[in-house]
């Protein structure tokens, strides 16, 4: 077997890894915010979006980046100073810690946890606090009941994300992300291991539960409440600018980058491609983009979602939470463990 | 930012960042009257789409805005919230007034009630005339105040007189 | 049933995609948004304005009279005029020379200008020019009078708000994890854990001496995140997860709710501090005391193997074979803490 030849000490791989995944996030930040967010949704209305910006309006959301550099740091007088300018960047960390597990091929992964996937639900839960930060320093009532709107959103549906994956967990026996990639990549589809077993086969509710928690956990529509415009003025960020408002942004959009990849890890197959031996070292090199493609199909989903629906009421979205997905998340770990033992 | 306050930038950083603020401007929409059905029409229609030219409808706070449209009648007693909502924006920013009533008073220029014209309370960089204008109007006014922001020194914006801008 | 119309709703928005990037239908799949696109691109192409379009007022001025009935008839008063009176040559020889009106200004003030049209109507001398650029104009150079010392009075003081802003110090940074992968760099171990512990036993007294009670609260976020990072650095990842999962995800989360849904006052509050302050360190060092004792009777010098790391199967083969019975009562107490919960919330 034929692997990629390259030794690198440890700090030396720790530095390109720390490197590349400070340059993921913006990245993914602008791909997705440019892609979906300013094209998708525009061509979903019939018109055209940013044109001006460089061609197509390619450039557009890095003209905004830098417009976001230049604006004045306002801070309220009554805020809470220290609280109110640490929120985003807590915000804005726990964005950076999920990317440390998401696998892009066998090695090319900042650190192969054990626990990888329980990592990256815990991590996510630490936003929550960035935004209680935000809402709370923030001295405005509108940034307050924002910020408690998203604590609750944001606890109430980490739990159908959490019960969601582990239907997952059950069916690979691990909670390695690396190593559900290689148990679907050497699955067999009725004795047919041609192309693998990606679990959306089985898990299919588990996928769109997964989905629509994702869909609460980044505040996107059609469950916005914590910032919803037309009630509360934004939430948390009521108070933001410049380029700590442009750290939330980026979270929001870095968030559902990795999220999209951790959805297209658990259930469509992660770096693996049918045809290929999972093994071979080539997956390192072609991993990432096969994952991109990935991720960007489930991104189009998640954000076609977003950009159809209008926002729901605040109870609804708990109703939703707790009366559906959840019963359903828990009868799909029951279905799926009766089935693994009989099977 | 202390970025830009202080002292001169070398020319091409000037320039990259007055293209930056130029296709950047988030909007915050002050409709007050029939300016507003019209100022809708050009920032949420298919047809007119504002977007194209990095005018980004999005901002619900005046916190995230760079450009404010006013648009409509000024009244008295609107004038200490338009005041509040101008100081609430972070610089730079900028004011389009959109329409005669907001221009200077318009078909209300005798009227007890009426401001005439926001200039007189806050710094507008373009004035759109019409009773009220054109969507394309509007868009054209963006242009103006686009090609006003590509050529603008910073430093001097931020010297902290008065805006005077020509 | 409602996820049908979800789905078209979906199919919809989808459609008009599909519509807008490809005009020409699926079957020649070329991306050309800006025809399928309903919109007109505005400064580079130009709508021609319908007929009965209100657009810009202009004057034949070979045909003004300068009778002023346009001035009048205008709701707004902006249109100015002036002219004099010139001998005009006589139509025939010998004529008398005839008096005749000369226009020399025609202004229209744009900004008060509705292009009512009033002007237009009666009369024919104005007319419209629908063509004409639809006018924006700029602002004179320097017209900001009076209000503008108010203006920039406001402006100063907002700067050195900024300025102010600008010199607030960086807080400190959050914990961070060590990777565990490598153990055999025991000094980077050491440095490592010498820096969380500091940056907990700070974080542990201004928990205490803070009289801001979401501060302590965040300072509890700050200790908590110690921990799990020093869980992490002696390679039991599950436990170190746990850690920030329930106590930062859930427990102090659940502080905060209550503390902002109780007291929205920010600053420091009295009635914080409390009079037994002797008697609480006291109990602290005890408490410290007999921690410390215990640890290091229990252990001595004993080292840790090199390997520590326990993967999450070995924890949970653990939990569920030779700690089962604990396990589940534990499982059972919190079942039972669930429904008191729940019974207590609906008493009536």
């Amino acid at each position: 077997m034929w692997t990629l030849a390259i030794e690198l000490a440890y700090w030396q791989q720790t530095a390109i890894k720390l490197v590349v995944v400070a340059l993921v996030i913006p990245t993914a930040a602008l791909i997705l915010g440019y892609v979906f967010l300013m094209k998708m949704m525009s061509f979903m209305q019939s018109r055209l979006g940013p044109m001006e910006a460089g061609p197509y309006g390619t450039l557009q959301l890095l003209a905004d980046g830098v417009k976001f550099l230049q604006k004045e740091d306002v801070f309220p007088r009554r805020a809470d100073r220290y609280v109110f300018a640490l929120a985003p960047v807590v915000v804005l960390v726990s964005t950076f810690l999920l990317y440390v597990v998401l696998p892009m091929g066998p090695d090319a992964v900042v650190s192969s946890l054990d626990a990888g996937l329980f990592f990256v639900l815990a991590v996510a839960s630490l936003s929550v606090i960035g935004v209680l930060m935000a809402g709370w320093g923030s001295a405005n009532k509108y940034a307050l009941m924002g910020g408690m709107r998203a604590a609750g959103q944001l606890i109430a549906y980490e739990l159908p994300l959490v019960l969601a994956a582990i239907g997952v967990v059950i069916q690979a026996g691990t909670l390695d992300l690396n190593k559900i990639v290689l148990a679907q990549a050497n699955g067999e589809l009725f004795g047919w291991g041609g192309m693998g077993f990606p679990y959306i086969l089985t898990q299919f509710l588990g996928f769109a539960i997964f989905l629509v928690a994702v869909q609460a956990e980044l505040t996107q529509p059609p469950f916005d409440m914590p910032v919803a415009e037309s009630e509360i003025v934004g939430g948390y960020q009521v108070e933001y600018t410049g380029f700590r408002f442009l750290f939330f942004f980026m979270g929001e959009f870095g968030t559902a980058f990795a999220f999209a990849g951790i959805a297209s890890v658990l259930f469509l197959g992660g770096w693996y491609v049918p045809g290929l031996d999972p093994a071979s070292g080539w997956f390192n090199l072609i991993g990432p983009f096969v994952m991109f493609i990935k991720i960007m199909a489930v991104s189009a989903l998640i954000f076609w979602f977003r950009f159809t629906f209008p926002r729901l009421r605040e109870d609804q979205l708990q109703k939703l939470a707790w009366k559906v997905l959840i019963p359903l998340a828990l009868l799909n770990i029951v279905v799926t463990g009766v089935l693994k033992v009989l099977v | 930012m202390g970025l830009v306050e202080s002292g001169k930038m070398p020319a091409p950083l000037t320039k990259l960042l007055n293209i930056g603020r130029k296709y950047s401007l988030w909007v915050y929409q002050w409709g007050l009257a029939c300016c507003a059905i019209e100022m809708g029409a050009a920032f949420g229609s298919p047809r007119y789409d504002v977007m194209r030219l990095g005018v980004i409808p999005f901002p619900a706070s005046p916190r995230q805005a760079d450009l404010v449209v006013v648009s409509g009648t000024v009244t008295d007693k609107m004038v200490p919230s338009i005041l509040r909502l101008y100081e609430q924006m972070p610089d730079p920013k900028y004011v389009i007034s959109m329409g005669s009533c907001a221009n200077c008073g318009g078909p209300y220029w005798d009227s007890y009630s009426v401001t005439k014209g926001i200039d007189q309370i806050i710094p507008v960089d373009v004035y759109v005339p019409g009773c009220p204008p054109r969507p394309e109007a509007l868009l054209e006014g963006i242009v103006l105040l686009q090609e006003r922001i590509a050529n603008e020194d910073m430093t001097a914006r931020w010297k902290g007189d008065p805006i005077v801008v020509g | 049933m409602r996820g049908i119309g979800m789905l078209k709703g979906m199919g919809v928005t989808g459609r008009t995609m599909l519509r807008t990037l490809f005009p020409d239908g699926l079957r020649k799949p070329v991306p050309a948004p800006s025809r399928g696109a309903h919109t007109v691109q505005y400064p580079h192409v130009k709508e021609a304005p319908v007929t009965r379009a209100r657009g810009v007022i202009g004057l034949h001025h070979d045909n003004c009279t300068v009778c002023m009935l346009c001035a009048r008839e205008c709701p707004d008063w902006c249109i100015y005029i002036e002219g004099h009176k010139e001998l005009a040559p006589p139509r025939r020889p010998g004529g008398k020379p005839r008096q005749r009106a000369k226009i020399d200004r025609f202004d229209i003030d744009y900004a008060l200008c509705m292009y009512c049209g009033i002007c237009v109507e009666p009369r024919v001398r104005v007319l419209r020019a629908p063509h004409r650029r639809p006018a924006a104009r700029r602002r004179p150079a320097g017209r900001l009078d009076g209000d503008g010392a108010a203006l920039r009075d406001l402006r100063a003081g907002r700067q050195r708000q900024a300025a102010q802003a600008s010199r607030s110090v960086p807080a400190p940074s959050p914990p961070e994890h060590s990777p565990v992968t490598v153990l055999g760099a025991l000094v980077a171990q050491n440095i490592a854990f010498g820096v969380i512990a500091a940056i907990m036993v700070f974080a542990a007294i201004r928990l205490v001496t803070t009289r801001n009670v979401v501060h302590a609260a965040l300072f509890l976020v700050v200790v908590l995140g110690g921990v799990a990072a020093l869980f992490l650095l002696m390679g039991a990842e599950f436990v170190g997860i746990t850690q920030i999962l329930v106590y930062i995800g859930a427990v102090v989360v659940l502080f905060l709710f209550g503390i902002m849904l109780t007291r929205t006052r920010i600053g420091d509050e009295e009635g914080t501090d409390h009079a037994k302050r002797l008697p609480a360190v006291l109990a602290a060092a005890l408490v410290a005391t007999v921690t410390i004792y215990a640890v290091v009777t229990g252990f001595g010098d004993a080292e840790l193997p090199a390997d520590t790391r326990t993967t999450t199967a070995e924890v949970a083969d653990s939990i569920f074979s030779t700690y089962i019975v604990p396990f589940e009562a534990v499982s059972v107490l919190l079942l039972a803490a669930l429904i008191g919960a729940i019974v207590i919330a609906r008493r009536n």
